[in-house]
């Protein structure tokens, strides 16, 4: 951050500048994303891309990416809850960025649903225990309760409540992100995403979610002082473990497409086709599996590409991936349209500018908040 | 001194602690364990279970006298009130019995064939299962799938999982089609024909409303229904001009449903789903 002046110092004006035109540009993003959703609730008319045959859209795969955050949850209770010491000085780093990141996702939701207003006393007074979407909710304010405690007792440097509540916030987070992906698991009606792996699933891009929001925070705020050797010595072990996920990744994604086209006929080798061979298959390769998956692989596998730059690439173009797959995801669920339709073509579904700007600018939202909270906490209180 | 005596303060606390904590899981677990038992009948499977329901009421539709009019949509949709779509919005149109068409075979033997679809009124249904808020429930008595307006959330997830398409979304606020149609609304105060609003799901209710208050009137009357009156109760049926659909109970063997559906040309859509549909179509001959 900043600009390196005559003396090869960093100009402490510069870095002013550079930090204000952050906060203000993204502000901008976040504000523009901010009249959208009102433009969404307050409007009369149809402000989405989705319809009758294609529901769920972009917001609910935003939300799904956005609640993966719990993976930073994860990456954090290696030092509070594992006691793991490496891991121990980015705790409070991840922990607030999984409690900004899963706020962002429901705020996403928010706009998402058609009567948002309603769930906060409907949850409570006409629950029903066998709906995915109740227990995701009910699970996700437990989560988010747990780990607001966790939060404030590693503030208060209070570390045997911090691993308490770690271990709760960490079982809860496991408990919540499977039910997101249990609400897509236990559509029949849905064969491409019917079954048992979207819950597993989940979980694994939870854990590649967090290794890679970590790398990226780490290498950005990396400070020329005594910490920096054991700071990129966590870095380089994050990435390691970012590559191994990865590789399971790719593993899933392999069996996953071979399963789903290997019958060739029914819903689900359709769905996979359209993945593969169809209107999403240029997201597909060219996103998911060549942006997201294979250059970050290489980028942290092959030694000629060892570099702390390349690792933050690497997890950019992985969270970029990440995106993609769930998007990916929630599409070729609802892509083919059911037999009692007598159509016989995929559905269409392409996101409106309102779905658009509100997702970018939960994005913005997340960097800003961390930049503003890494320049008046996490540099300031580092020790 | 005074930092052991802290010492041993923390440690007594830390010792409370650990016994709530335990006490706090063991009643968690005691919480959460007869939650799950409370649920496994429902969890097992949605709705009420088939022989417990006093009334399956069904639907017999003989798509060999189908002819694709389309009357059905429009005396349901002018019936409950239902928005129309304007012509560049039609993936967003709400019919809550809805034809599909389908051209098969190619010249000379080419031909449209017609499948009226209200809802199937599953005595599995799928979309009871995953509303979070109870929105859409299953009627005991009668085996209906009704909704509560008001506690609906907007959150589509009926829509993912109804196989069928048989559910409805109000993307936008309603619109009756100009003042005309505003002046034709029906003024039926039920509650089920509520106005819909922007964010809310809306589908077929197999017209409870007339339902209501033919049992209304049969109960007064001292009487059970009888199926000449309940065969025409919905709107779809009784404005049919092929006589092509019929209303009744399936669990009355003598019922007009029941004997037809008894036809070797009878079917249900989408069986493997497991849903029970209470829709039997006979196939064209």
């Amino acid at each position: 951050m900043g600009n390196l002046n005559m003396n090869g110092k960093r100009d402490a004006r510069s870095a002013k500048i550079s930090f204000q035109f952050l906060v203000g540009s993204l502000g901008v993003v976040v504000l523009w994303s901010l009249l959208m959703a009102g433009v969404s609730f307050f409007s009369q008319h149809d402000v989405t891309g989705a319809n009758n045959k294609t529901p769920w859209g972009l917001l609910i795969a935003a939300y799904a990416f956005f609640v993966s955050s719990i993976g930073a949850c994860f990456v954090g209770s290696l030092g509070s809850v594992f006691g793991i010491k490496k891991y121990v000085p980015l705790e409070k780093k991840a922990v607030f960025l999984a409690i900004v990141s899963v706020f962002v996702g429901m705020a996403i939701i928010f706009v998402e649903l058609g009567q948002p207003l309603r769930m906060f006393f409907r949850y409570a007074t006409s629950p029903n225990l066998t709906s995915p979407i109740w227990w995701m909710g009910v699970n996700y304010t437990l989560y988010l309760i747990f780990i607001t405690a966790e939060f404030i007792a590693l503030l208060k440097k209070n570390y045997q409540v911090a691993r308490t509540t770690g271990i709760f916030a960490l079982l809860a987070a496991v408990v919540a992100h499977s039910t997101v992906g249990a609400v897509f698991g236990v559509v029949h009606a849905r064969p491409f995403w019917h079954g048992p792996y979207l819950p597993i699933d989940f979980i694994l891009c939870a854990w590649i979610m967090g290794f890679a929001m970590m790398i990226i925070t780490l290498v950005s705020f990396l400070k020329d002082n005594e910490h920096k050797a054991e700071s990129v010595s966590l870095i380089e072990g994050m990435g390691k473990w970012l590559a191994v996920f990865i590789a399971i990744n790719m593993f899933f994604t392999f069996w996953k497409v071979t399963t789903g086209l290997y019958s060739g006929a029914g819903t689900k080798y359709l769905a996979t086709a359209a993945l593969t061979g169809g209107s999403l298959s240029a997201r597909f390769w060219g996103i998911e599996i060549l942006i997201g998956l294979i250059i970050p692989f290489v980028l942290l596998t092959v030694p000629l590409f060892k570099r702390l730059g390349n690792i933050r690439l690497a997890a950019v173009l992985s969270l970029v991936g990440m995106f993609a797959n769930k998007l990916n995801m929630v599409q070729a669920g609802q892509i083919v349209p059911s037999q009692v339709f007598n159509y016989d073509n995929y559905l269409k579904y392409s996101p409106s500018i309102i779905e658009i700007s509100v997702v970018a600018g939960a994005v913005a939202f997340v960097v800003l908040i961390y930049n503003v909270a890494e320049k008046y906490y996490f540099a300031v209180h580092e020790n | 001194m005074k930092e052991k005596n802290q010492l041993e303060r923390s440690i007594e606390v830390l010792e409370k602690k650990k016994l709530s904590r335990k006490d706090f899981l063991k009643f968690g677990a005691a919480a959460g364990t007869a939650l799950a038992v409370a649920n496994i009948p429902k969890i097992a499977g949605a709705g009420v279970a088939k022989n417990k329901i006093k009334h399956r009421y069904g639907m017999v539709i003989d798509l060999a006298r189908c002819v694709g009019c389309e009357s059905c949509t429009v005396a349901c949709k002018v019936e409950h009130n239902v928005p129309v779509a304007s012509p560049k919005d039609q993936s967003r149109r709400i019919e809550w019995t809805e034809v599909y068409f389908k051209e098969k075979g190619e010249y000379p033997y080419a031909k449209t064939h017609y499948n009226p679809r209200p809802c199937m009124h599953c005595d599995n249904p799928p979309c009871v299962a995953v509303c979070p808020v109870e929105a859409t429930y299953h009627d005991k008595e009668r085996g209906l799938v009704l909704q509560h307006y008001e506690r609906c959330i907007g959150c589509k997830y009926c829509m993912i999982a109804c196989p069928y398409g048989a559910r409805y979304f109000n993307w936008t606020k309603p619109d009756f089609g100009g003042k005309m149609r505003e002046e034709a609304l029906n003024p039926d105060p039920h509650p089920q024909l509520q106005k819909r609003y922007k964010g809310i799901m809306e589908k077929c209710t197999f017209c409870v409303e007339r339902l209501d208050r033919l049992e209304a009137k049969a109960e007064k009357e001292g009487r059970a229904l009888t199926d000449e009156e309940l065969h025409l109760v919905c709107t779809c049926v009784s404005t049919c001009m092929g006589r092509a659909r019929h209303f009744g109970d399936f669990n009355d063997p003598d019922s007009t449903v029941s004997k037809l559906a008894r036809s070797g040309r009878a079917f249900r859509l989408l069986e493997e789903e497991g849903t029970e549909p209470k829709v039997v179509y006979l196939r064209e001959a």
